[in-house]
């Protein structure tokens, strides 16, 4: 029961990590509560079910997934918020707005694909990797893998990439950045299609673990929200491990009590820090 | 705005204009009965919809064909499934169309209009797994019961040998009155619930909870969930490598790629008998589910019913005499097999047991 929970956590956790450290991203450089990270989300794992549909193979379908959402997810950024921020919009505008086109997007995919559900692959033949006590699926042990990876990479092109500086400069005063010569919207634009790229693959894993359907984006988005606070601001690390504690604390919230608890243990979780703890687990108090 | 004022006057007298036309037509015609169809054209549940406006539009061209005592017209209205379309896609049937009977589709919609049927007195004929959607005189409710459901189920768990069962199921309204009945059921047979859980609807991960009951072996585990949920539960416990097999009420038939339910048992109500299937797949293309022969039989039922109901001379026949004629409905062959209206407006018809064999639904022998 205990090895079940602690791999469980690692399953679901990935999962929320991955939207976790893309929501953390974007908004250490883009201060806004951006719906429309579901969304990019969602492109992802569509557009691989829709070239799967076009026989395309598995190798394209995952580089032109991930392109299609880096694409939207710079478009985005390039067409609606960077003009709303030069019109001087706050952050409760630009989170408006990005409901807005959070709510277009669905509605296409709707259009599009229809509202039934869609699975990416054959549901019913899963690969299964076997680890001597339990056998897990190849996707779920990839999006542990994948968010693991992306962690790792993030930090490091956080830190020692002459890019990474200037998106942390940009998150530490944008005022400053801006006086100092930094193109503000450029790294914006950059962060941008690096959380498209994060959050198509996390689409595309999703949508081959349990499915894919258009009203997906926001329950992907909550989640990964909710680690990311959890975990606080400090780092990426930070909304990792929030993710992780979240998907934790769920999976006790299972074990414990019931099912139906686990969205009321997740939303109580994050009252209860953003009233007590607003900073996050990881991260101490600021001075003043 | 001069300009504005007139363009507005000039609309205005074309829609009054039009309306003039239409009531001249009307006056040379024989007694009109307008019947509004408020169906989800759009939105989540707009594939089941869309079926079901077909099928209605086959059913009415059926009746066009025949001699009838009065003339007919459907309004058809998209609802959405949602709320504020609802009120919308009602009121303009209500208020403006001035329909004098109204067929609707599914829950959200049917408790909209059992309410506007019993305060301005039209007859409202649904398919929706509310228990309550139904009453004496207005209300009728087109669904094989969860009662009837569950009798067959547990009849045929328990001629299978089945002593023990899980039971899991979303706590929404339909699965738990389904619950209810089936927990009676399964008690009056003598099988054992070895575990039950629910979870809520768009939950996609049961490894948790499946890994808790491993250690409680059970024959079959009653399965009541919604699609996209049903999938990733039957995937994750295929996964975990727990073989028990599933059962559950209609689910299974839903999606394209049934191969994952194979050899799974399951109860249904009536798609349909094999001639309106074929009908409707000729004429539409399109396959039957769940409610689409109900909604069907209800627009046939209604017709019939206004045919046969008496009324003043040059009138079309009241809500209330209507009614007295559907109440005594009973036996009468409808695309769902032999139909009954109950004293409580519920409109029953049996069950069927079936299996996926092959990826394809199978009815089973009983």
């Amino acid at each position: 029961m205990l090895l079940h929970l602690l791999i469980n956590t690692l399953i679901v956790g990935s999962g929320y990590a991955l939207v976790a450290m893309a929501f953390r991203l974007m908004n250490s450089v883009s201060p806004f509560f951006n719906m429309t990270i579901g969304a990019v989300a969602v492109l992802g794992g569509y557009t691989a079910y829709w070239l799967f549909g076009l026989g395309v193979p598995l190798f394209w379908v995952v580089v032109l997934s991930l392109l299609a959402s880096a694409f939207f997810s710079g478009a985005l950024e390039i067409g609606i918020y960077t003009p709303m921020r030069k019109h001087g919009a706050s952050s409760m505008v630009l989170m408006v707005a990005s409901l807005g086109v959070y709510t277009i997007f669905e509605s296409v995919i709707h259009l599009l694909f229809g509202s039934q559900y869609q699975t990416l692959g054959n549901i019913g033949t899963t690969n299964m990797i076997n680890f001597g006590v339990m056998e897990i699926p190849l996707v779920q042990v990839l999006m542990v893998i994948a968010s693991f990876a992306i962690c790792l990479f993030l930090n490091y092109f956080l830190h020692h990439t002459f890019m990474g500086k200037k998106i942390r400069a940009v998150n530490d005063s944008s005022t400053l950045a801006d006086i100092i010569g930094l193109k503000n919207n450029q790294i914006i634009l950059t962060v941008s299609i690096l959380t498209g790229l994060v959050l198509g693959i996390d689409g595309i894993l999703v949508g081959y673990d349990t499915g894919l359907e258009p009203t997906m984006g926001f329950n992907l988005l909550f989640k990964g929200m909710i680690g990311a606070i959890i975990g606080g601001t400090a780092s990426l690390s930070c909304a990792f491990w929030g993710a992780m504690f979240l998907a934790l604390a769920e999976n006790i919230g299972v074990a414990l009590f019931a099912s139906e608890w686990r969205d009321l243990i997740a939303f109580v979780i994050f009252i209860a820090f953003l009233s007590l703890r607003p900073q996050g687990i990881f991260q101490k108090k600021e001075m003043k | 705005m001069k300009k504005w004022l007139l363009s507005l006057c000039m609309v205005l007298a074309l829609v009054a204009c039009k309306d003039e036309k239409k009531n001249e037509v009307k006056a040379e015609a024989k007694p009109l009965v307008k019947i509004g169809v408020s169906l989800p054209l759009t939105g989540d549940l707009a594939f089941m919809g869309n079926i079901a406006k077909d099928a209605v539009l086959m059913g009415f061209e059926k009746w066009k064909k025949q001699d009838t005592k009065y003339q007919y017209q459907l309004v058809i209205e998209d609802d959405g499934f949602e709320p504020r379309k609802i009120a919308t896609a009602g009121n303009k049937l209500i208020n403006y169309d001035h329909v004098n009977a109204v067929i609707s589709f599914f829950d959200q919609p049917a408790y909209y209009y059992f309410n506007q049927a019993t305060e301005k007195k039209f007859i409202h004929m649904t398919c929706s797994w509310g228990d309550d959607l139904s009453d004496e005189t207005y209300n009728f409710n087109n669904i094989t019961s969860h009662a009837e459901a569950a009798k067959r189920l547990v009849g045929y768990m328990k001629k299978m040998g089945i002593k023990r069962i899980g039971y899991v199921s979303q706590n929404n309204r339909g699965p738990m009155h389904l619950k209810d009945n089936m927990m009676r059921e399964l008690a009056k047979a003598g099988i054992e619930v070895a575990y039950e859980e629910t979870f809520n609807i768009g939950n996609k991960d049961y490894r948790m909870f499946l890994a808790s009951v491993e250690d409680k072996p059970v024959d079959v585990i009653m399965a009541v969930f919604l699609l996209p949920d049903l999938f990733a539960f039957t995937k994750q416990k295929n996964e975990m490598g727990i073989q028990t097999p599933l059962t559950t009420v209609d689910y299974f038939e839903d999606p394209d790629n049934k191969e994952i339910f194979n050899n799974y048992f399951y109860v249904v109500a009536s798609k349909g008998n094999d001639d309106f299937r074929k009908s409707l797949m000729e004429k539409t293309g399109s396959e039957a589910k769940a409610c689409v022969a109900n909604t069907y039989d209800n627009l046939d039922l209604l017709i019939w019913a206004y045919e046969n109901a008496e009324s003043e001379a040059g009138k079309i026949p009241t809500a209330e005499k209507v009614s007295l004629v559907l109440h005594g409905v009973k036996n009468r062959d409808g695309s769902v097999g032999k139909i009954n209206v109950m004293k409580d407006g519920h409109i029953e018809s049996r069950a069927y047991l079936k299996k996926i064999v092959n990826g394809q639904p199978t009815y089973i022998e009983e």
